[in-house]
């Protein structure tokens, strides 16, 4: 069994898990919390009947269809309008995933005697066992407070087919239907995350029960057999509740654990910045919902060193949890990524002569500087300038209820480029800028603009006279509101992608700005690959 | 050898005395004074950004037309508010533009920008103003001058002109002169009132006369108005410019008649000067004798610079604080210490090239070159 059943819970739970090694005892920056709604089947209905009712082949040797899941299309097609196509979806494919499992299922071959009166012992085989239909009904998956997930699955139905044999006191053989009805399957998964700060998932519980076991035989005698059909019933039925709960250990172990080992656990946003998504501990299960820490550390992707300060914690609102999924985002996260740029060099900028247009006879000399400084001809007639502007210190991403702003701070200092020696700094302005951020979302990334306000000049110092700091503010304000500021909102615009596994899909997106972090909430949608 | 360095001292001369570039703009040394004369057939206009940081602003359009580059710019558009803004910060407030010929809806246009910055003196000179213009959408779009000034300016809507202009102009306008005029005939129900408007000069005009004084001075218009000046406009007596303040009922102070050739009427109806009239100059007039008619009483009264063969007796004169007969033939005769105060005529200075060149040839003269 591979990566089908694997897929189950991992399509369940891999919007939850992703990580590596993380550090404990630490705030997360990143926060995505599960409610039930996005946990909740609903409206599941019969699975299997749909399944069948896409004209799917009946299997053969054992073997299923490609993938063994009817296409998305055909589930259209079929006409079943699901309200919300959402984390039920996945739920809804995880089960399908898990029929098809059942059904690739080499079931193991039944042996047993049996007695006739005053005739003898015998001994039946049946072998060959293969699933041919089920119906998976009344499935729910839950939060379990302090535990982790609770599935269940009740009032589902399995058929098989096979062959028997019979041997000793008469030999013979055919192949018989069975079909085993009221299935319920109750199974707790613990979810943790172990010192190396991977998750964890363990079935620590899981009870099965088959209410009812229908066997038919046929074949020649077989009628014969059918008189012991109670005795073979209660069998099988022993049987099957054991190896149901056998396999979902199984699958568990072998497959999802695995599983979530290898998934990523740090992204990369773009050429500077990557993201470490380790979870700090472990999910946290309450009645109505699963919050995952995710550590949502920014680092510099070629250079990483420690963050400067530890994120502070976040206080998720109780709220009444009306979307299937929640996000909070630290602002800390914002400001870990602005620490980076800042020491990457990336929010210094340099202006010299030949940006400016060729065919502008204004360029950047000293000559057309004069309106600026205008003696400072004086000393260097005719020579071209270089503007340098650094931020002064990290912008900080200051979130309060209702908006979001930043006061980056520069320094810009003017150098004349003297020929055949080093620059000389001619003067120093100190400009602050006030900007006011707004987030829209598109396509699961969190995409930004930012709305500025005029920046503000001083001058620090002018070693060419008069600084006329009015007219350079007010041309600077041009340069920034026309140029700086639009280019930015384009790399902005890029976004900056969401923790989610490739085939999910955010809806209905609401976003709240509380104290120190964003609190983004979304209904999800599967897609099929 | 000698005559060799001597060419070469002369040309050294006459480099200084040329700019070594025909660059149109030039800026003064603290930035504060800037002039473009754009006179080039294709002049580098992006010198003009020169003057952006100046106070005092000349443009210059060497009597071009501008109609082409209606083309190129939306004047009815409202600026966006980065231009405002950078409009705001300029600290122009003295701006004149002259020579060229422009369309009315490029020049309403540049008052419309202007109106955001704060300029307080506008100069127009020599302007050919073509087409007309609708209206500004809002009253008053223009700068808030306290001067403008209107020397040689010809507008296509005729007598309408100052109507027209009025409607770009802020209430606070203090000084308006207007010189050269092609008309001064307002149509004076479409002229509205200045309401701060103090001094009028109509210097320069020496087609007004007196009846076209009576038609320029509309009558209400200006309320505020206590400085007259009518030098070589046409005038031709005292008592008719009164009859024509009369006519306007303006409260005038100050009424500057000089540089007219005035002529005394006999027997002219008696007229009453505004009441508060305390200075009166009729310096350069060619009056012979003390004209009759005048204000009872003046504060200042200028009479110099005239043609008076006689001491005027004192009846003749009102009662003056501050009297002036300096420059009349009478007084040649009378005394030759009295009178020669002021008025020392100071000879051109001459440009500074020339007295370079002189200075050269002079030193090359004395050195034997040129023999």
């Amino acid at each position: 069994m591979e990566a089908g059943t694997g897929s189950l819970l991992s399509t369940l739970l891999g919007l939850l898990l992703l990580s590596t090694p993380g550090t404990r005892g630490a705030n997360p920056a990143l926060v995505a919390r599960i409610t039930d709604k996005g946990l909740e089947y609903g409206g599941l209905g019969s699975l299997c009947r749909d399944y069948r009712q896409q004209g799917h082949r009946p299997l053969e040797s054992g073997k299923v269809g490609a993938t063994g899941e009817p296409r998305a299309e055909e589930r259209r097609q079929g006409g079943r309008a699901d309200p919300i196509f959402s984390l039920s979806a996945a739920a809804k494919e995880g089960l399908l995933v898990l029929q098809t499992e059942l059904q690739k299922i080499t079931l193991p071959d039944f042996t047993g005697d049996f007695k006739i009166k005053h005739v003898g012992h015998g001994h039946y085989e049946f072998h060959s066992l293969e699933v041919q239909n089920c119906e998976l009904r009344g499935s729910s998956l839950k939060p379990l407070p302090d535990h982790g997930l609770s599935l269940a699955i009740s009032d589902s139905s399995i058929g098989l087919r096979g062959k028997w044999k019979a041997r000793k006191i008469v030999k013979l053989q055919g192949s018989f239907d069975l079909n085993v009805n009221g299935i319920t399957i109750s199974v707790n998964l613990l979810l943790g995350s172990d010192p190396s700060g991977r998750p964890t998932v363990t079935a620590s519980r899981c009870t099965s029960r088959i209410y009812d076991v229908d066997v038919d035989l046929s074949g020649k005698v077989g009628w014969l057999l059918n008189i012991f059909h109670n005795q073979i019933e209660s069998k099988l039925r022993k049987v099957l509740e054991n190896k149901v709960c056998e396999l979902i250990q199984k699958s568990v172990t072998s497959d999802l654990q695995p599983y979530l080992q290898t998934l990523p656990v740090t992204a990369e946003i773009d050429d500077v910045l990557s993201i470490d998504y380790s979870l700090v501990e472990a999910p946290r299960a309450t009645a109505q919902m699963l919050d995952v820490m995710f550590k949502g550390e920014i680092f510099n992707r070629n250079h990483r060193s420690p963050p400067a300060s530890p994120t502070p914690m976040m206080s998720l609102p109780e709220n009444k949890c009306k979307q299937m999924v929640y996000f909070a985002i630290s602002n800390h996260a914002f400001n870990m990524a602005s620490r980076v740029y800042h020491q990457a060099g990336y929010l210094n900028f340099t202006i010299t002569d030949d940006m400016l247009p060729p065919d502008s006879n204004i360029r950047l000399n000293t000559k057309s500087f004069r309106p600026f400084t205008p003696q400072i001809t004086r000393r260097y007639p005719n020579m071209n300038l270089e503007l340098r502007g650094a931020v002064v210190s990290t912008p900080l991403l200051n979130v309060s209820p209702g908006n979001l702003s930043l006061a980056p701070q520069m320094e810009i200092e003017g150098f004349v480029l003297l020929p055949g020696s080093t620059p000389e700094s001619v003067f120093r302005l100190d400009v602050v800028a006030n900007v006011f951020a707004s987030l829209t979302f598109n396509n699961s990334k969190v995409t930004g603009m930012l709305h500025p306000e005029k920046a503000q000049v001083k001058l620090i110092e002018s070693k060419v006279g008069i600084f006329n700091v009015n007219l350079f503010q007010a041309f600077l304000n041009y340069y920034l509101l026309n140029t700086l500021y639009p280019d930015a909102n384009s790399e902005l615009a890029k976004g900056f992608p969401l923790p989610l596994p490739r085939n999910i899909k955010l809806h209905d997106l609401d976003l709240q700005i509380h104290k120190g972090f964003l609190y983004l909430g979304a209904n999800v949608q599967y897609l099929r690959v | 050898m000698e005559r060799q360095l001597g060419f070469l001292l002369f040309l050294l001369t006459l480099a200084h005395a040329f700019p070594d570039s025909p660059e149109p703009c030039e800026l003064d040394e603290d930035g504060v004074r800037c002039a473009c004369n754009f006179s080039d057939p294709e002049p580098n206009w992006q010198s003009a950004f020169l003057c952006i940081g100046a106070t005092d602003v000349k443009f210059y359009g060497g009597g071009r037309s501008l109609e082409h580059f209606l083309k190129r710019v939306n004047t009815e558009a409202n600026p966006s508010k980065q231009i405002t803004d950078v409009l705001k910060s300029l600290s122009w407030q003295r701006l004149t533009l002259g020579n060229a010929r422009v369309p009315a809806l490029m020049l309403f246009g540049a008052l419309r920008l202007l109106g955001f910055t704060s300029l307080k003196e506008l100069t127009l000179e020599n302007l050919e103003v073509t087409g007309t213009a609708l209206p500004p959408l809002l009253e008053a779009s223009g700068p808030n001058l306290d001067t403008l000034r209107l020397s040689n300016v010809s507008w296509a809507t005729g007598d309408a002109w100052l109507a027209e202009l009025q409607q770009w102009l802020k209430p606070g306008l203090k000084v308006l002169h207007i010189a050269q005029a092609h008309s001064l005939n307002f149509s004076c129900e479409q002229v509205r009132v200045f309401p701060a408007l103090v001094t009028l000069d109509l210097s320069d005009n020496p087609e007004l006369g007196e009846k076209g004084l009576i038609s320029a001075l509309c009558r209400s218009k200006f309320p505020a108005l206590r400085v007259l000046a009518l030098r070589n406009a046409g005038m031709e007596t005292p008592s008719g410019v009164c009859s024509a303040l009369a006519a306007a009922s303006l409260q005038l102070e100050q009424l500057d008649l000089s540089h007219n050739s005035l002529r005394d009427t006999e027997g002219a109806p008696g007229c009453d000067w505004p009441s508060k009239l305390n200075s009166l100059n009729l310096s350069f007039t060619e009056l012979k004798q003390v004209p009759k008619g005048l204000p009872a009483k003046l504060n200042v009264l200028d009479l110099s610079y005239n043609r008076l063969n006689r001491q005027p007796r004192p009846d003749e004169l009102p009662k003056v604080v501050h009297l002036s007969l300096t420059g009349n033939p009478f007084l040649d005769s009378e005394s030759h210490s009295e009178g020669y105060s002021s008025g020392v005529v100071v000879a051109p200075v001459r440009s500074s090239l020339a007295v370079g060149l002189w200075a050269t040839l002079a030193v090359l003269q004395g050195a034997g070159l040129f023999a």
